[in-house]
């Protein structure tokens, strides 16, 4: 593809803008108040208002979005939605800046080693599957759960999260721009071991804490690469003004 | 990563004594004696009632690994061999397909560069493409005889990613610089490799899944089909490697 063209394109142009620190910082909040916060009600009123009692280790995630277990299943649904359309971004600006295509002979300087552009190729497919299906997931909740596709999508969602990670975390480790060491180095092998060992527990047996333990193993991988991400685009926006 | 770090390590130099234009050539010959000359040899030999199983080895009535099993043929020894060496081989060839669809710049000379679309696409390529050589290696190992329960995990691992590879590399081939494919091929065997095996593989995955009678024959029309598409590209990567060679 020429360069001009490729400068001027409607899809280049979308994926600058998307890619843009501003957007990253718009969509980072969004994420940590929309997703975290409405999950984190959608537990208290399920734990407080359930006629069964919601607990983490007798109820499946997929619980918080059934009118059998709580008065407001469509927190986590919306919560879905909200983490799997915002996350988008972010998947696209760290693999933007892990793993750079130089266009000019100056920024060659930037142009890490291959297994970087592997790690982070693998990364982003698999995360941003994770994503797609995950909006899935709030769309066919348990309550509309036609065709077992809310099971069909769980399954997806968490196995290309897994194999995220799992990627993500390598790359980290090879990789210093977005996570600086010595962080990368306690990140990296978190998102490497722990989804994945939390995956092969869910595949021999499962159960709801089995699954919840999944969610929290993805979680502690993500939260501090999302924060890492959002300081690298404050830093960047700052250098830009 | 410091660059001097990356052009001295030892994992670099092999890397790159690898992806030669003459190991090319010596991997794809040597890949397509053994392939083609064991595999013909394999089928010869089983062709006869064996020692056990009294019926003549057939493609619709057996599946492919049947000639790696000492119940159906006498040298299931020839199958085992050449899937373990084939996909040994082929790994040389994935690097390089790799290296020169998407080339990671060094100095100015380089550019101009492709496109990111064709980094992501010819990673995943390169990554299923190497989960289906180490696949093949452990269906030879882990043989009909030797299975431990491991033979049919590695068989369904070993087609599936190299249909899904295709996909990938495919859609990669279409839209890069037709660098070791050319034109108008590239268009060609990209709209196989991203339609054709996902049609075949769908209906043939019906017939195995659903285990119909034609599902022994269904394995090899896949088998046929993943042919079709990889030797292509093999010639196709030994005569960019020929090219090379002789420009130097």
């Amino acid at each position: 593809m020429e360069q001009k063209e490729s400068k001027s394109n409607w899809v280049n142009r979308a994926y600058n803008k998307l890619t843009s620190p501003k957007a990253i910082k718009f969509c980072g909040y969004g994420v940590m108040i929309g997703y975290l916060g409405l999950l984190i009600i959608g537990v208290i009123i399920a734990a407080t208002l359930d006629p069964d009692g919601y607990t983490v280790w007798d109820n499946w995630i997929s619980d918080l979005g059934s009118i059998e277990h709580t008065p407001a299943p469509f927190l986590y649904d919306i919560a879905c939605g909200i983490a799997g359309i915002l996350s988008m971004p972010f998947i696209f600006y760290q693999e933007r800046y892990i793993a750079p295509i130089p266009r000019t002979p100056e920024d060659l300087a930037s142009v890490p080693h291959r297994m970087v552009y592997r790690g982070m190729s693998l990364a982003f497919f698999t995360t941003f599957l994770g994503n797609f299906f995950y909006i899935f997931v709030g769309i066919f909740s348990g309550d509309r759960n036609y065709f077992d596709l809310h099971m069909i999508f769980s399954e997806l969602t968490f196995g290309f999260f897994m194999l995220g990670t799992l990627f993500f975390g390598f790359t980290l480790l090879i990789s210093r721009e977005i996570v600086p060491r010595p962080y990368n180095f306690i990140i990296g092998p978190i998102g490497i071991g722990a989804p994945l060992f939390m995956t092969v527990l869910n595949l021999i047996d499962s159960n709801p804490l089995r699954e919840w333990g999944l969610l929290w193993s993805i979680m502690v991988f993500v939260i501090p690469v999302f924060l890492f991400t959002l300081r690298h685009a404050e830093k960047r926006l700052h250098s830009e003004n | 990563m410091k660059m001097e770090d990356i052009e001295q390590n030892w994992v670099n130099k092999m890397y790159e004594k690898l992806t030669t234009p003459k190991t090319i050539k010596i991997c794809g010959y040597t890949a397509l004696i053994l392939f083609f000359g064991l595999f013909i040899t394999a089928i010869i030999v089983a062709l006869p009632p064996g020692p056990i199983d009294l019926e003549p080895y057939t493609i619709w009535n057996n599946w492919i690994s049947d000639m790696g099993s000492y119940k159906y043929t006498p040298a299931p020894f020839l199958l085992d061999t050449m899937l373990i060496g084939t996909g040994i081989l082929l790994v040389p060839f994935h690097l390089y397909l790799e290296k020169h669809l998407a080339p990671i710049p060094r100095d100015a000379g380089d550019f101009p560069i492709p496109h990111r679309w064709t980094y992501r696409l010819t990673e995943l390529g390169f990554f299923l493409n190497c989960l289906g050589s180490f696949s093949m290696i452990c269906v030879g190992i882990f043989s009909e005889d030797r299975s431990f329960g491991l033979h049919f995990p590695f068989s369904v691992l070993l087609f599936g990613s190299f249909a899904f590879g295709a996909i990938f590399l495919g859609l990669a081939f279409m839209i890069t610089d037709p660098v070791i494919v050319p034109k108008p091929f590239n268009y060609i065997l990209g709209v196989y490799g991203v339609h054709g095996l996902f049609i075949i593989g769908g209906f043939a995955g019906y017939h195995l899944l659903w285990g119909t009678p034609l599902e022994k024959l269904m394995e090899w029309v896949i088998f046929f089909a993943l042919m079709a598409w990889m030797l292509p590209i093999s010639f196709f990567a030994m005569r960019h490697a020929e090219k090379l060679l002789n420009e130097k």
